[in-house]
């Protein structure tokens, strides 16, 4: 079953390239056919990844949650899930133009990475694992929607806002609730973000005896937990639109960089996941 | 003060100077930032942020909870045709079954109605708030708490250092490392005998990821190795104990000792690469040049238990529990309320909730249900 798991990527990233491509073009010319064909596409890619994620799961009998490869392919699944989410409440076609680039290049990343099966080592495993990574897989998704939403956001009063005559502005929706479904995600994912970090936190303690260790990958996940309660605190005191938009890619970027950077550029004892 | 202190601005500088001190302190792991005192200082004032803030909000909730139905204002209000008291029933029954709770009162010759859903979620940020303050404060007190750790061979005792726990002695009896069906190490465990002034108080045993707690001591399991303790006849002849894999040259021969499941390895090098391995059991012997023989006697294992008496763990812990609820009470969905005041003929409402979009909805959906007589 191991060798299933190339191909499975590949077919990935072909439908995902796919669906990019015929939103792309439903984009351009606007025909409701074409834009069922990318939604399919993207339900096809989701089945996919759910399919590669069972198999995974099966190979090591458990959750696959335990390197960068099997974290990736889970956070892609959740991205596309909430995609699928607010497309299917909101009508918000037009976001997979800004969503699927996200996961193409998460894809893109993962493709090369060492799909070997290997056995876990002992503080791996724990149930606490299992929940620390699920609610990081929730939030992370959420967020990378929000990102999406506020890079249309600003893309789009870049463009000249509601009023502009420009056509990919014309099809993006009200700068208002793009603005509203931003700050709605966010808040869907900021509680699973803070269970995030408590159970990290609890499993650390039963594992290394330490509830926090300021290791850089803890630290970052702060970082990232503290740039969103700020987006939620400045909402508060009336800042909304662009500012919040800007938080929130700022946001983010702290993802990214707890995900990808933490592991490449800074040490640390969570270097293996 | 208390404004300043209270306000969210604060604590949105605060929330902003502990992110660039954390992204700082990633970016250059060798200045010590978290223990450093203005750091500490910034903890402790956003603490006394949050704890005046959170108070002060306290009274405001607790009133709004509780809040009555009121008149409610022409001029702020959307004005609904409204024909008669079915209307009012199939109105409240509607909102029942949407999950408000509703109130109801009447003044001046007309009724007043105040329907309310999502109080879990106008206390959710007040408990969050509280839960972080516990966390600090037990992270505040786990900086008073000590660990060391204490390495013990099996078969011996090893005292436990007397800043974690005075009088406190460890002996061990085992320690084992565990594998899974696919042959993979599923974990290491110590078994041992803990003594408290020499009288035998508890045992049990610990492995990674289920410390043993004793007294308000945890003891955790963080790292083991092997000695092996061989005897030389010949040229240095007496008994040595010799770590893991530690290379040693004898008689122009270099080899290390190395522990393994089928038993104590022996591999020999010639420059860097390996030329031969011999597997020895208790009691084998090797022949070396110059009548030199190297008697196997035994391993020697030993563990390395992390030892920390804490008080503040549990405080976090209890802060952790409440920020899981408190987190979980976000997701129940957001605090909304539906205000009507109703008259003849017609019904004044409002929709009050943070997020526009839920307003317009709200208001969209009643208004239509009024509509249709
Ligand atoms: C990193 C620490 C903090 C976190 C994670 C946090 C979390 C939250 C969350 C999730 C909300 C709900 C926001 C919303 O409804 O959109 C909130 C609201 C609020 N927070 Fe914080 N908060 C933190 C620190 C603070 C501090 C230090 C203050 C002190 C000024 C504060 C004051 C408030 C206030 C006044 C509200 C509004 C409450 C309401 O609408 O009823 N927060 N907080």
């Amino acid at each position: 079953m191991e060798s299933l798991q190339t191909p499975f990527m590949v077919a990935l990233l072909v439908a995902y390239v796919l669906a990019f491509m015929f939103y792309f073009i439903t984009f351009i010319y606007a025909k409701v056919a074409l834009k069922n064909t990318a939604k399919l596409l993207i339900v096809l890619a989701f089945v996919l990844n759910t399919g590669l994620l069972v198999i995974r799961g099966l190979l090591i009998s458990g959750l696959p949650l335990r390197n960068l490869f099997e974290f990736g392919l889970f956070f892609i699944w959740a991205i596309t899930l909430v995609f699928l989410f607010i497309e299917y409440k909101f009508d918000l076609s037009v976001s997979a133009l800004f969503v699927l680039p996200i996961v193409i290049l998460l894809l893109l990343f993962l493709v090369n990475l060492d799909v070997t099966v290997r056995p876990a080592m002992p503080a791996l495993r724990s149930k606490w694992l299992i929940i620390h990574v699920l609610t990081a897989v929730l939030a992370y998704g959420a967020f990378a929607i929000s990102f999406a939403l506020s890079v249309m956001y600003l893309v789009k009063d870049w463009l000249g806002g509601e009023n502009s005559p420009n056509r990919l502005a014309s099809i993006m929706p009200r700068l208002e609730l793009l603005d509203e479904l931003s700050y709605k995600v966010i808040f869907l994912g900021m509680p699973a973000l803070t269970i995030m970090l408590v159970t990290g936190a609890v499993w650390a303690e039963y594992s290394w005896g330490r509830y926090w260790s300021w290791d850089p990958k803890e630290t970052w996940a702060l970082v990232t937990w503290f740039v969103y309660s700020a987006y939620l605190h400045i909402r508060l005191r009336g800042w909304k639109g662009k500012k919040a938009a800007i938080i929130s890619i700022v946001g983010f970027m702290a993802v990214i960089f707890t995900f990808l950077g933490v592991s490449y550029l800074l040490p640390g004892i969570h270097s293996y996941a | 003060m208390i404004k300043f202190l209270s306000s969210i601005q604060l604590a949105i500088t605060l929330i902003a100077a502990m992110v660039l001190a954390s992204v700082f302190a990633t970016l250059f792991p060798k200045i010590e930032i978290f223990s450093a005192f203005w750091f500490r200082g910034l903890l402790f004032l956003f603490c006394l942020n949050l704890l005046i803030c959170t108070f002060k909000s306290l009274p405001g909730i607790v009133h709004r909870i509780n809040k009555l139905p009121a008149r409610v204002d022409e001029e702020r209000a959307k004005t609904l045709d409204f024909s008669g008291p079915e209307d009012t029933e199939k109105m409240m029954n509607y909102l029942k079954e949407k999950g408000y709770k509703i109130k109801t009162s009447s003044s001046e010759g007309q009724q007043n109605i105040l329907a309310q859903k999502g109080i879990w979620n106008l206390i959710a940020p007040q408990l969050l708030h509280l839960s972080l303050i516990v966390v600090l404060i037990g992270g505040f007190l786990t900086s008073l708490g000590v660990e060391d750790q204490v390495t013990c061979f099996v078969g011996e005792k090893a005292v436990v250092p007397a800043s974690v726990a005075s009088g406190m002695v460890i002996e061990v009896n085992d320690f084992q490392t565990i594998y899974d069906a696919d042959g993979a190490i599923d974990n290491w465990i110590t078994d041992f005998i803990i003594y408290v002034n020499d009288e035998k108080t508890a045992s049990g045993a610990t492995k990674v990821n289920a410390p043993l707690k004793h007294q308000g001591v945890s003891f955790y399991q963080k790292s083991y190795g092997y000695y092996h303790l061989i005897e030389l006849t010949g040229v240095q002849p007496g008994t040595y104990e010799v770590p893991d894999k530690k290379i040693f040259k004898l008689e122009d021969k270099t080899f290390n000792i190395s522990y393994s499941e089928e038993g104590a390895v022996v591999s020999f090098f010639e420059g860097h690469n390996l030329s031969e391995k011999v597997i020895l059991k208790d009691g084998d012997k090797i022949d070396f040049p110059n009548d030199t023989v190297l008697t196997y006697l035994q391993l020697n294992p030993f563990t390395v238990l992390g030892v920390k008496k804490d008080p503040g763990t549990l405080v976090v812990m209890a802060g952790f529990l409440l920020m899981t609820f408190a987190s979980f009470l976000f997701w129940t969905g957001r605090y909304r309320e539906v205000a009507f005041s109703l008259t003849e003929g017609k019904a004044n409402l409002i929709v009050n909730c943070k997020i526009k979009a839920v307003r317009d909805e709200v208001t969209e959906e009643i208004s239509e249900r009024m509509k249709v007589k």
